[in-house]
């Protein structure tokens, strides 16, 4: 059989489709079917999955509300990646992205995860120790912060307890309380910046 | 004591391992898409030096310095990713110790994948383990780590707490009486992912299904955790309901497992894929008591050591396909006996 596209050369590649029902068979030479772009597929190749991304965001840059439509050109201060780019690749390019688009990474991961705030485990929660000056200001942050620290204290205990690791319980036991009690008075305070600096 | 793989874990008729894995990447540097080869070598030197202090006997290895059969053997073992091992080869490097349940890629698509593994369903004690080694590595290096989004990675499907959990589940019976695609179903619907780990579907050689999760954020370690065991234990439940229903007609499961088993032991020679599936049948014999012949010890060794790579490990040289069918029947031989 020849090919049917050019008609010169033997049939090599044979590509059947079917839609709606409707057969169309391709009886292509091995020239044609490059020119036709079929010999490119690569039938192993597994579905990128930055490249299945992209698609998806790209229907999604198209939705975005306006707001988030202004600093399309944003680059990123860290690494120059823009959001386009994120687009294509479906990756960032370093954590200072999530700073500059943060606004726009939160509606995709809401849509992509079901959410957008981290409520896992935290990294070095308790803070290098800041200037005083800087402390006046921060400590509506820092009361969250040492609310959440509680609540992994209280957790490693539970697993402590559950663990058979008594002495460990102890320990984190004498921490909860410390924490608690400089909370019930606020002259403590020295005491507790001292405790948080030996954990 | 032999490693993970050749060991049989908690619920061990089902499950075939566990692993979790941590996405983590270094804060002043960037992402690997956007990260100089330079600065990937620095990346792998800073990781280099502090090895020695993370302890449990890791070793810090280039991953040009191993061998192809080498690699393809970690591949096989799955404590390496088949992605990591194609591009970019020179810089990046694998973290591991002689127990092998511990290995953490390098410059795979985020700077650090640490990643525990252990037989049978072990999820607890694996978080408990990688959540220790985490602190510590966290310690000596500082991580992209953001209030709002968590740990920080390339894509954003890692970003939160950067975990993936996953167990490897044989689902024979709940193939053989046609129920597998109820399963996968209900396991979609509960947020989390399962998959055939030789391919989808009827190609599916070797009936092994992986389960892990998909969200990594607004969601706790521990949540993450929970899920992937409730479901899994749910899958153990189905599976071991679907083999008492086979049981019922013990002639026609008899006759399957033997037939494997015989195929198996006298072949002269065994495609990889035709092992697998000839193992599946076996196992679930062995799994069921109907098949004395080998203990499930002999199942695990007979499964690593059919695999190509393993299989030229074994050996200690490189053979060609052809080769490989014969050696392998050959194997299957001298661990079956």
């Amino acid at each position: 059989m020849m090919c049917q596209n050019c008609g010169k050369n033997e049939v090599t590649f044979k590509y059947t489709q079917v839609i709606n029902g409707v057969k169309k068979e391709l009886n292509l030479c091995d020239n044609c079917a490059r020119e036709l772009g079929f010999k490119d597929i690569n039938f192993n190749m597994p579905i990128s999955f930055s490249s299945f991304l992209s698609d998806f965001f790209n229907d999604y840059s198209d939705n975005l509300l306006p707001s988030f439509m202004g600093n399309q050109a944003k680059e990123c201060s860290g690494c120059g990646t823009t959001f386009d780019d994120f687009i294509n690749s479906g990756e960032f390019g370093c954590s200072e992205c999530y700073n500059i688009f943060k606004d726009r990474i939160s509606p995709i991961l809401k849509n992509l995860q079901g959410a957008n705030r981290h409520i896992g485990r935290g990294y070095r929660e308790i803070a290098p120790s800041a200037d005083n000056e800087e402390k006046a200001s921060k400590n509506v942050e820092k009361k969250e912060k040492k609310e959440s620290k509680l609540e992994k204290l209280q957790k490693d205990l539970q697993k402590a307890i559950k663990d058979e690791r008594y002495e460990d319980a102890a320990k984190i036991r004498d921490e909860i309380k410390a924490i608690e009690t400089t909370k019930a008075s606020k002259t403590k305070k020295n005491e507790n910046k001292e405790n948080k600096k030996e954990e | 004591m032999a490693n993970w793989y050749l060991q049989n874990g908690k619920e061990s008729d089902v499950v075939v391992s566990s692993r979790v894995r941590l996405s983590r990447n270094l804060n002043g540097f960037n992402f690997l898409n956007r990260c100089s080869k330079e600065k990937q070598e620095e990346i792998l030197e800073k990781i280099k030096e502090i090895v020695p202090s993370l302890g449990y006997g890791l070793k810090f290895i280039k991953l040009d310095d191993l061998d192809e059969v080498t690699k393809l053997s970690l591949v096989e073992k799955n404590l390496i990713s088949p992605e990591f091992t194609v591009k970019n080869k020179n810089v990046k490097a694998i973290i591991i110790n002689d127990e092998e349940n511990i290995s953490i890629m390098l410059n795979e698509d985020d700077h650090i994948k640490i990643q525990v593994f252990s037989a049978g369903q072990e999820l607890d004690n694996l978080m408990s383990l990688i959540v220790e080694i985490d602190e510590k590595l966290g310690e000596m290096v500082e991580y992209a780590y953001n209030k709002n989004f968590g740990y920080l990675t390339a894509s954003p499907v890692d970003t939160g707490t950067g975990m993936k959990a996953s167990v490897i589940v044989h689902l024979p019976a709940l193939t053989l009486t046609g129920n597998l695609s109820k399963v996968l179903r209900i396991v979609n619907n509960f947020g989390l992912s399962i998959k055939g780990v030789y391919g989808e579907g009827s190609q599916n050689y070797g009936d092994l299904y992986q389960i892990s999760n998909n969200q990594t954020i607004g969601i706790t370690e521990k949540e993450i955790i929970a899920n992937v065991k409730n479901i899994t234990e749910k899958i153990i439940e189905q599976e071991r309901t679907a083999r008492k229903y086979l049981c019922k007609n013990e002639l026609e499961l008899r006759d399957i497992v033997y037939r494997a088993f015989g195929v198996l032991t006298f072949a002269s020679k065994l495609g990889t894929e035709e092992c697998r599936k000839l193992l599946s049948e076996v196992k679930i014999g062995v799994d069921l008591g109907i098949l004395n012949e080998i203990d499930d010890g002999k199942v695990r060794k007979l499964e690593l050591y059919t695999k190509p790579g393993n299989l030229q490990k074994y050996v200690g040289k490189t053979l060609d396909g052809y080769e490989r069918e014969i050696k392998r029947a050959e194997i299957v031989k001298q661990i079956v006996k």
